[in-house]
């Protein structure tokens, strides 16, 4: 099996253009690398010195009233990970930042998308996309005549002669490849987390680390597993480099998009305008459209008078209008909650569609799979932007307290907060999710992708010499 | 005499190629996967269609939507002057229209952007960006950076399926998967001996199977843009515009480019292999690696920094609003600005001259931070430009840039769609100063002359597109001349 395996690496290494290739892949894998490097760094940087910048301005705002403060607002950044220079996922296609102030969730905006013109729309270039997209297309240009090529020459029969079993023929050269891409891989993963802990100084748990890695080793296992069956099956090398370029193509490039669109036109996305018009419909006539705001505040006023045994909202024992301010932010936050959550739950439709659909392509499993592992899936962006909206909630409900409790009915423009209130106020901290967290939605793709390993290595189990030149 | 001979031989090889053509379309029809192949991609580009239809329908009906819902809030609001003032609702619905601060809040406009009829095919960064926006009296880019489109980040992480994908990425496979061997299958098979033998030269035998198959990609392309053109007519009443015309001439331009890429590799290569291997990569180079390359380099190379624009969107604020001196300084400062001001109440007390002065930090701030917007934007527009430029080395994403540029859904677009917003803004503050000056209530004839959103359309044309369609030709025309210097060398 050794000599086999060393015999194919010496007849690549005589083919000029599988040289010519490797240096290829080695060159695109480096400018990615530096690329992502690079821009996540810098990327990192200057959402911090922004993030700090917004906590500087809150704490040296000049002392005023509660409301006055909360609508001062924060902003929140969308800090880069570790893995998301290996990964960057769909982070380039959310907001990047958002403006946090009270009565209304603004939208997360400033994404990469809209920045980077029309080019980002054929990918955007990091070690992740050289791993899903490239490495398939170099592994099926080392293996596309691995066994058809053997049979043109006739080689093969001379090879069986000397007493060579055909699957194991078979599996030298899967391993052949599979080392290769594998060795390479691992190198490329290993220098992309030394480097981008270095410039980031961030880490990653390891657990993590070996998770995305062997994700991507069973990928690269299934491409060189499927090189080489296709290699068997065709007559001609011409044949099974087309029909596996057509594999490539139909997995990597048709399949994901037309997944993605199929599950948009299943499950539409509503428009800013429709979201925007259902929570104003729901904050003025009610969460179940029949509780107008004018009758939700008289009920309000009448139950706090009745409670307190009172005549007049000025003699309760805390600012009325601090109360309502707090009771309409989490009215208005249960419309939000209401209306986030359908469009939470229509992406994750989406989502599901395009899992089941990854079926049929190796590519979109580990693409999934791989954006979970690095914090850069839909999942973990809908996290970030739950965390900075359980933020912007805390610090208006945080100043309507104190309003309520410190201040005095119908003093809006005299009372002011006292010194070490916004200090007080804790700066957001975004929580890492665990790993199991990311991939607790993520199993049908572990599926098929240990399916995609299973029905090849069952293929290649099923191989033998008769039938071959039984085609 | 001689002429007359010339002439002659010239009309035979016509005749002899149109009549080459007609074999090979016999040829073509013999394989029944030939027709399963272009039903395959004629289905794609339908669907193509139908999702660019989609996403235009979409925009429309809510633009509609959006429209008819602000008109008839103006209209309420102008109804209210005619409201019986002796009443508490009728003096509510009065203040709400006529005092100054409710007018402020609730004097809202639309502005839109209405799909152009490209639109239909190629939906580019439409989904990314804002197609509407609403514009009150306060600082413009403390409104314009809270609105934004709800995008889909499953989507717009691998791309649209619209026609301009159709066009620039499956066209070329087509060609490819029909044509990649078009010579060498004849040489692998051992028949081109055969043919050759009927005096039939390498040249003639490719040149007419590249023409069928440019007819047959044409006739699939002219299914599908007249599909796009009619659905225009009669879902959104919009004729074939230029930016049609100049969709249609790029995308003929763009799959000439592409027989000239694959009839070359036809010349050169010998075997079925070999012209698979250059041909598939050919296409993967050209459609994912140097879009992904380029893009990374003017990313590299064009900085664009969010963080400034980001932080546009606080309300000013503060105990200075309160400060008279401040107040008088604002407003003196505003009159070099804006002459208009001169006009303005600085009676310290008055509560016009405290609205004035909050209406002029807003109108400075939004002139400092229009220069940074500017900035930013000039950034994202040079890396449009350089990618629709970059048409030598990058003809797809130079042809989907230009493609998205026809549609007005590129950035370029947006902007502009921006800019054009903020001079609403600017007229709407032509109506709401004078009274805010003049410490007067708000009119009903001031309602009527609210400034109307008016889209202007862009012009289609540009330098970036006539070099790109240019060197589209003048790429295909090098391919084809080298091509056939090479095959004028085959001797059989």
């Amino acid at each position: 099996m050794k000599l086999l395996i060393l015999n194919e690496w010496r007849q690549w290494a005589r083919e000029r253009r599988l040289k010519a290739l490797l240096v290829f892949g080695l060159a695109i894998g480096a400018a990615a690398l530096w690329h992502q490097l690079d821009y996540q760094a810098q990327l990192l940087e200057t959402r911090q010195d922004a993030q700090q910048e917004s906590r500087r301005e809150w704490l040296t705002q000049e002392s005023k009233h509660p409301h006055m403060a909360a609508h001062f607002g924060n902003y929140a950044y969308k800090r880069p990970s570790q893995l998301h220079s290996f990964d960057p996922g769909l982070t380039p296609y959310t907001g990047s930042s958002v403006y946090m102030e009270p009565h209304r969730q603004n939208d997360f905006l400033f994404s990469q998308s809209q920045e980077n013109g029309t080019g980002l729309r054929f990918g955007w270039l990091s070690p992740a996309l050289v791993c899903q997209l490239v490495l398939p297309l170099l592994i099926i240009l080392f293996s596309f005549n691995t066994i058809v090529g053997e049979r043109e020459r006739g080689t093969l029969p001379l090879l069986l002669a000397q007493g060579i079993g055909f699957k194991r023929i078979v599996f030298a050269k899967i391993l052949a490849t599979f080392l290769v891409f594998e060795l390479g891989f691992t190198v490329f993963f290993a220098l992309t987390l030394g480097l981008s802990r270095l410039l980031m100084a961030a880490s990653v748990p390891t657990s993590t680390m070996l998770y995305v890695w062997s994700i991507y080793t069973m990928y690269i296992f299934c491409w060189s597993l499927l090189g080489v069956v296709v290699s068997a099956r065709f007559r001609s090398v011409g044949g099974s480099m087309v029909a596996l370029l057509l594999l490539w193509m139909f997995t990597a490039i048709l399949m994901p998009r037309m997944a993605a669109n199929v599950a948009e036109n299943l499950f539409p996305l509503v428009t800013n305008y429709q979201f925007k018009r259902q929570i104003s419909v729901a904050i003025e006539n009610g969460l179940d459209g029949h509780d107008p705001k004018s009758d939700r505040a008289l009920r309000l006023e009448r139950k706090l008078l009745e409670r307190y045994q009172v005549t007049r909202v000025e003699d309760l024992p805390f600012n009325f209008e601090g109360y309502v301010m707090q009771q309409g932010e989490e009215y208005s936050s249960k419309a939000y909650d209401g209306q986030f959550a359908k469009i939470f739950d229509t992406l994750e439709k989406q989502k599901r569609v395009q899992s089941w659909l990854s079926v049929l392509s190796p590519f979109m499993a580990v693409r999934s799979l791989s954006m979970a592992g690095s914090g850069s899936s839909m999942e973990s962006e809908i996290d970030f932007q739950q965390q900075a909206e359980h933020f912007r909630r805390a610090f208006v409900q945080d100043m309507n307290r104190d309003m309520r409790d410190n201040s005095a009915y119908g003093t809006f423009d005299t009372y002011r907060l006292k010194p070490g209130k916004y200090a007080a106020m804790p700066d957001l901290q975004v929580l890492a999710r665990s790993l199991s967290w990311s991939l607790a939605r993520a199993l049908p793709e572990h599926i098929w992708l240990a399916g995609w390993v299973l029905v090849l290595l069952a293929l290649v189990l099923g191989m033998n010499e008769k039938k071959l030149y039984a085609r | 005499m001689k002429v007359t001979a010339n002439k002659r031989t010239q009309t035979t090889q016509r005749v002899s190629l149109m009549a080459l053509v007609g074999t090979q379309f016999w040829r073509f029809r013999k394989s029944p996967i030939n027709f399963l192949l272009l039903a395959g991609f004629l289905l794609a580009g339908l669907y193509g269609l139908y999702q660019g239809f989609a996403f235009k329908r979409k925009q429309v009906t809510t633009i509609t939507t959006f429209r008819a819902e602000r008109n008839t809030n103006l209209q309420r609001m102008a109804g209210n002057f005619r409201a019986d003032t002796a009443t508490t609702e009728g003096r509510e619905a009065y203040h709400e229209a006529a005092e100054l601060l409710g007018a402020n809040w609730n004097l809202v406009l639309p502005a839109f952007k209405y799909p152009v009829s490209t639109a239909i095919f190629a939906i580019g960064q439409g989904d990314v960006f804002p197609y509407y926006y609403t514009v009150k009296n306060e600082g413009f880019f403390m409104q314009l950076f809270k609105q934004g489109e709800i995008a889909n980040p499953l989507r717009s992480l691998v791309g649209h399926f619209d026609t301009c994908f159709w066009v620039i990425y499956l066209f070329p496979l087509l060609i490819v998967m029909l044509l990649f061997n078009a010579l060498a299958a004849e040489l692998d098979n051992g028949n081109w001996r055969l043919i050759h033998s009927q005096g039939m030269t390498a040249r003639q035998w490719l040149l007419s199977q590249f023409l069928l198959v440019g007819l047959v990609v044409e006739g699939l392309f002219l299914v599908v843009f007249g599909g796009g053109l009619l659905l225009n007519y009669f879902f959104f009443g919009q004729l074939p515009a230029i930016s049609d015309l100049l969709f249609f001439v790029g995308a003929n331009l763009y799959t000439v480019f592409w027989l000239s890429v694959v009839y070359c590799i036809n010349a050169f290569g010998r075997s079925t292999g070999t012209n698979a291997f250059y041909a598939g990569n050919a296409w993967i180079v050209a459609c994912i690696v140097l879009p992904a390359l380029v893009t990374m380099l003017i990313e590299s190379s064009i900085r664009v920094d969010n963080t400034t624009v980001s932080r546009m969107s606080r309300r000013p604020q503060g105990t200075k609003f309160e400060d008279d001196a401040f107040g008088v300084r604002t407003i003196r400062q505003m009159v070099k600005l804006r002459p208009q001001f001169r006009h303005a109440t600085v009676t310290p007390g008055d509560r016009a001259f405290y609205f004035a002065v909050y209406m002029a930090y807003h109108e400075m701030l939004d002139d400092t931070n229009r220069v940074a917007v500017q900035s930013y934007f000039d950034g994202i527009e040079q890396r449009q430009r350089w990618t629709n430029a970059s048409f030598l080395i990058n003809p797809s994403a130079a042809v989907d840039g230009i493609f998205a540029g026809l549609a007005a859904n590129d950035a370029m677009a947006n902007h502009r769609f921006v800019w054009q917003t903020m001079d609403l803004h600017a007229r709407l503050h032509e109506v709401f100063f004078p009274a805010l000056f003049t410490n007067r209530l708000l009119r009903e004839s001031d309602y009527r002359n609210l400034p109307v959103f008016e889209p202007k359309r862009p012009n289609p044309f540009s330098w970036e597109l006539a070099l790109n369609y240019a060197g589209l030709l003048v790429m295909s025309v090098f391919f084809f001349g080298y091509a056939n210097r090479e095959l004028k060398r085959w001797v059989g």
